[in-house]
């Protein structure tokens, strides 16, 4: 034992501190902080509240222009006729019609087809997912249905374009392209264009691939709200059934489905909101013929706008091939204001445009028209970029009723066009005239559509077409809106209480 | 005696089935039920192939159609040499504007309604009323937030006044005049557009052509659109240039500090007396510029900026320099046209060098970056609170009342306690609201229009295209060539949008190995 060892001081042990004292804060201080965090949650709170007073404001103001007109510009179109006429024509013509009742008949139609391809899916795999699946398929479908959820709409609208029409037009089966007088139209080295087979005559642009896009679009939502809703029916319901002898087909059909019907209502609703307010699918696959329902209760036909197969199909011009319309027919005292042609972007050869009249003899141009006049309007093709030529105001009055219609020939290249327009109103031929509102194989623009296509040309000059697109959308606000408070309500008030 | 069996009359449940048929009913079900599912599976593969298919090689033309150049290009009238990266970097640009704005506004609003639960009842009834409208929100369409954007973003109600409905490129400006079109180019060494230095013209065939090519131009115009001849200067002219005018700005200024000293001297100075001032350091220095209307543009500027600071600050402090910098840039600007000539700044392609700051900033907002982050952001806000709120329902109550027990207060507790434990379950859902975000093009649609843009936002206030926008601007021609070109950008869109969703998944797999 060495003296230095005793000499040496006991270590000292401070206990190591847990934590260090924070140093003193004044109440005062933390209150008014406190106060400022509530204050700056509570500014959070009202912007969503704001938010749908701004969406009711901007909605309604524009609205309301619409209604009155601006003076110098336009008449204001009054509330009857735009939520009472059938004829919606804006664009195009010297008389502009606002009745809104075409673009909602759009709007429901590709509805109804979403929603029969959505719902009878949609629910059977939910019933499916709550009742029968083992955790492995769970584990498989659940992130397919998220996938499918998170899709860009963007590329379920391309899908439908490419994919969905031309399997519906069973476009694997090449047939030669028949021209108006059924013989086969040839190319411009001389064989025959082949077109698909189209045995159900599925226009480019029509309702029924859209609608599929859509129900694609509104599956993965039925699927998971119809879904929580019947996992939410509790245990022992479905335990008293199997006690009592049934089979799972018939406990899932006859005690759970109707335990959760509230919710599977409330679903319903919610995919038809989203159904009414997609924008993009049917902006790229339902087209932009607007549906003519006061053709229904027309007496007889009237000037047509004329809308024809995009330019894949059939309407190619090329030196030497023509191309025609179909028929339409003029009343006497009729006036042809316009004829407007649509074109490929990069069009550039000259066309000469001409009206035939019923014996398939060239054409009447300038002054009055009477059925067997022949004149031809020369037409150069305006420069490129532009993808719409037009003949306006040409006005000629049509002296004696007939039919006629339009050809456009090509000298110098082919030209490919996708539509033509006579007079700004809706052409049909007179087989389908029956058909029109439930004819899914054709275009049909919902209200959607048409705010795409105000927006996609130039809005700087705020016309009447701007002003007409917010009341359109104030309208899709107000049905989505609804649907969606109902949807709450029926959800609250028609639960299924299980004390 | 009579027997509770007698007022106790059972239903007829239904005739009597055989067991084995309503068993075949029920496999028949899970048949069906297989059936769908497989359907949906084998749709979603559909779509991925289809796209997969027409979008990376086009058979026909034995090329990659998705290749590095289609990611760093331009869009262009020739589909073989078109590119989406305008598109790329304005979404992403987008992206960052809705995260920055959206994220804060979306979980403050989540924390208020989950944590500071009202004890009065008009309260709750107003935070029901507020619950269900954030619910309302999430079902409207993104159109109707598009035209919202489009008139309280862009136009600003019409409030303000018009915003530059001829801007067309970010950092270029599109002038009109009648029905011809002229792009503006800055006078070299001037700085940006936006502090009205002197510019000069170039003519273009029309709105949407594109910018010239250099050698193109061969005639400038003036203001008032006069013919001038004016030199092009590259980049290291330019810079050259730009120190002689730097140069010349410091003389200039001799001229302000003399006007703020005499100023000062006597607050109640006449105009004339400061003209005087002006007219004879403009002597000194040898300025040639048109002497007259400079001359009582550079008096008057200096008198009325300066007024405010005579006496009251010393001519050093900045408030003072920085006003006689911007008195004096008039001067400067006609100075250096007629000292150095006119001359127009190009950058290395050839094009109009215009240098707007990051940080530019303007009302009314116009059809920019700024304008649509702001409409992602009330798309998503609803989706992003709502799965902030069910983030913060699910951090157990235990915890919360842990903190109280310890003596926290609300705030303490929710910033220390309550948000890091469900910051995995809010970022899931904000990365998934995002990603819902790229891929909304209605209400960018709406917004930017289909403009022809060939250069990257460099500010806020820039226009601007997008990724889902190109695509279906792209998808709507009727040329195979722009299917082809849109397939292989849904390539890429859904690129981002899966790594995205991949980048979420493991943050929840990484939170639920911890919790």
């Amino acid at each position: 034992m060495t003296t230095a060892a005793l000499d040496a001081p006991p270590p000292t042990t401070t206990p190591k501190a847990i934590a260090r004292p924070g140093r003193l804060r004044s109440s005062s201080l933390r209150k008014l902080r406190e106060g400022g965090i509530l204050t700056t949650l509570l500014l959070c709170g009202c912007f969503s509240l704001l938010t749908t007073v701004a969406i009711i404001y901007t909605l309604g103001r524009e609205t309301l222009v619409f209604f009155r007109g601006v003076p110098g510009k336009f008449d204001g179109v009054s509330i009857f006729e735009f939520l009472g006429s059938l004829r919606w024509s804006p664009l195009l013509g010297a008389e502009k019609h606002f009745g809104v009742w075409p673009l909602i008949c759009g709007t429901i139609m590709i509805t109804i087809v979403a929603l029969s391809v959505a719902a009878p899916l949609g629910l059977v795999t939910a019933i499916w997912l709550s009742e029968y699946a083992p955790r492995k398929v769970r584990a498989i479908l659940k992130p397919v249905l998220e996938v499918l959820a998170g899709i860009p709409t963007v590329v379920l609208g391309f899908f439908a374009l490419t994919v969905i029409t031309p399997t519906l037009q069973f476009a694997f089966i090449q047939r030669p392209a028949l021209g108006q007088d059924g013989r086969p139209i040839l190319g411009a080295d001389g064989s025959p264009v082949m077109a698909a087979w189209n045995p159900f005559g599925i226009e480019g642009y029509n309702v029924l691939s859209a609608g599929i896009a859509v129900g694609i679009l509104t599956l993965p939502i039925i699927v998971s709200l119809a879904e929580d809703a019947l996992r939410a029916v509790p245990k022992h319901l479905r335990e008293a059934s199997f006690g009592l002898g049934a089979t799972r087909f018939e406990t899932s059909l006859k005690v759970v489905f109707p335990a959760g019907l509230s919710g599977i209502v409330a679903a319903f609703l919610l995919a038809i909101a989203r159904c009414i307010g997609e924008t993009m699918i049917v902006g790229l696959a339902a087209g932009n013929n607007v549906v003519p329902l006061h053709e229904i209760t027309a007496p007889s036909m009237e000037l047509h706008e004329f809308h024809d197969q995009r330019a894949a199909s059939l309407a190619t011009v090329v030196p030497g091939t023509p191309f025609v319309t179909e028929a339409f027919r003029a009343r006497a005292g009729e006036r042809l204001d316009e004829v407007m042609v649509g074109l490929a972007a990069d069009a550039k050869a000259p066309a000469k445009l001409e009206l035939l009249d019923a014996s398939g003899a060239a054409v009447v141009a300038s002054g009055p028209l009477a059925a067997d006049e022949t004149r031809v309007i020369d037409w150069k093709l305006p420069t490129s970029g532009e993808t719409k030529g037009a003949l306006r105001d040409f006005g000629r009055t049509v002296e004696q009723a007939g039919d006629f219609r339009v050809r456009i020939s090509s000298d110098a290249g082919p030209l490919a066009i996708n539509a033509v327009n006579v007079g700004g109103e809706r052409l049909m031929p007179l087989a389908k005239r029956a058909l029109i509102p439930v004819d899914v194989t054709s275009s049909m623009q919902p209200m959607t559509g048409y705010l795409v296509q105000i927006f996609l040309g130039d809005v700087s000059n705020l016309g009447i077409e701007y002003y007409s697109s917010y009341a359109v959308a104030a309208l899709l606000f107000v049905m989505t809106f609804a649907l969606t408070v109902l949807g709450h309500i029926i959800r609250v008030r028609f639960q299924q209480q299980y004390d | 005696m009579a027997t509770t069996t007698d007022k106790f009359k059972p239903r007829s449940i239904g005739r009597p089935r055989p067991v084995s048929s309503r068993r075949r009913k029920d496999r028949l079900f899970v048949a069906f039920c297989i059936a769908s599912a497989a359907l949906a599976i084998f749709v979603l593969a559909a779509l991925l192939l289809s796209i997969a298919a027409q979008g990376i090689y086009d058979f026909r033309a034995h090329r990659f159609i998705l290749n590095w150049n289609f990611v760093t290009g331009v869009p262009s009238r020739e589909a073989s040499e078109a590119g989406l990266w305008p598109a790329l970097i304005g979404t992403l640009w987008l992206l960052g504007v809705c995260a920055a704005t959206a994220i804060p506004i979306g979980v403050g609003t989540a924390v208020l309604l989950e944590e500071f639960k009202p004890r009065s009842r008009a309260m709750r009834r107003l935070q029901q009323f507020v619950q269900l409208n954030i619910t309302n929100l999430a079902g409207v369409p993104s159109l109707v937030y598009g035209l919202l954007g489009l008139t309280a973003f862009a136009f600003m109600f019409g409030a303000i006044g018009e915003s530059e409905a001829t801007r067309r490129w970010p950092g270029t400006r599109t002038v009109e005049f009648g029905n011809r079109y002229f792009v503006q180019y800055v006078a070299a060494g001037q700085g940006d557009l936006r502090s009205g230095q002197v510019s000069y013209y170039a003519r273009v065939p029309s709105r949407d052509a594109s910018l010239p090519k250099p050698g193109e131009v061969t005639q400038f115009y003036d203001g008032e659109l006069n013919p001038i001849d004016v030199q092009v200067l590259d980049a290291a002219a330019t810079a050259a240039r730009q120190a002689e005018i730097e140069q010349l700005t410091t003389q200039t200024t001799a001229l302000g500090r003399d006007v703020f000293a005499a100023m000062t001297a006597n607050p109640k100075v006449e105009k004339g007396e400061i003209e005087r001032i002006v007219a004879a350091g403009w002597q000194k220095l040898g300025l040639r510029s048109d002497v007259t209307k400079v001359q009582d543009v550079a008096a008057t500027e200096l008198r009325e900026s300066l007024a405010e600071f005579a006496g009251v600050r010393k001519v050093t402090d900045r408030p003072v320099r920085k006003a006689i910098e911007a008195a004096v840039a008039p001067i400067v600007a006609a100075e250096a046209a007629v000292r150095f000539g006119p001359a127009v700044s190009v950058d290395a392609a050839g094009q109009p060098a215009l240098r707007p700051r990051f940080w530019y900033f303007g009302l009314p907002l116009g059809r920019s970056v700024l304008a649509g982050g702001l409409t992602l952001m009330l798309v998503t806000l609803p989706v992003i609170i709502i799965s902030s709120q069910e983030a913060l329902r699910a951090v157990p109550n235990s915890l919360r009342q842990a903190s109280f027990g310890l003596g926290a207060t609300r705030w303490q507790t929710i910033r220390n306690v309550t948000l890091p434990s469900a910051v995995p379950g809010i970022m899931t859902g904000v990365i998934l609201a995002m990603s819902r975000a790229i891929g909304e093009a209605a209400p960018i649609l709406i917004l930017a229009g289909i403009v022809f843009i060939r250069f990257t936002p460099t500010n806020v206030m820039d226009e601007f295209t997008a990724m889902p926008l190109q695509i279906f601007n792209w998808a709507s021609r009727p040329q195979r060539e722009f299917y082809d070109l849109a397939a292989a950008g849904i390539i890429l869109l859904l690129g981002v949008l899966l790594s995205f969703n991949l980048v979420a998944i493991l943050i929840r797999q990484r939170a639920q190995k911890q919790g």
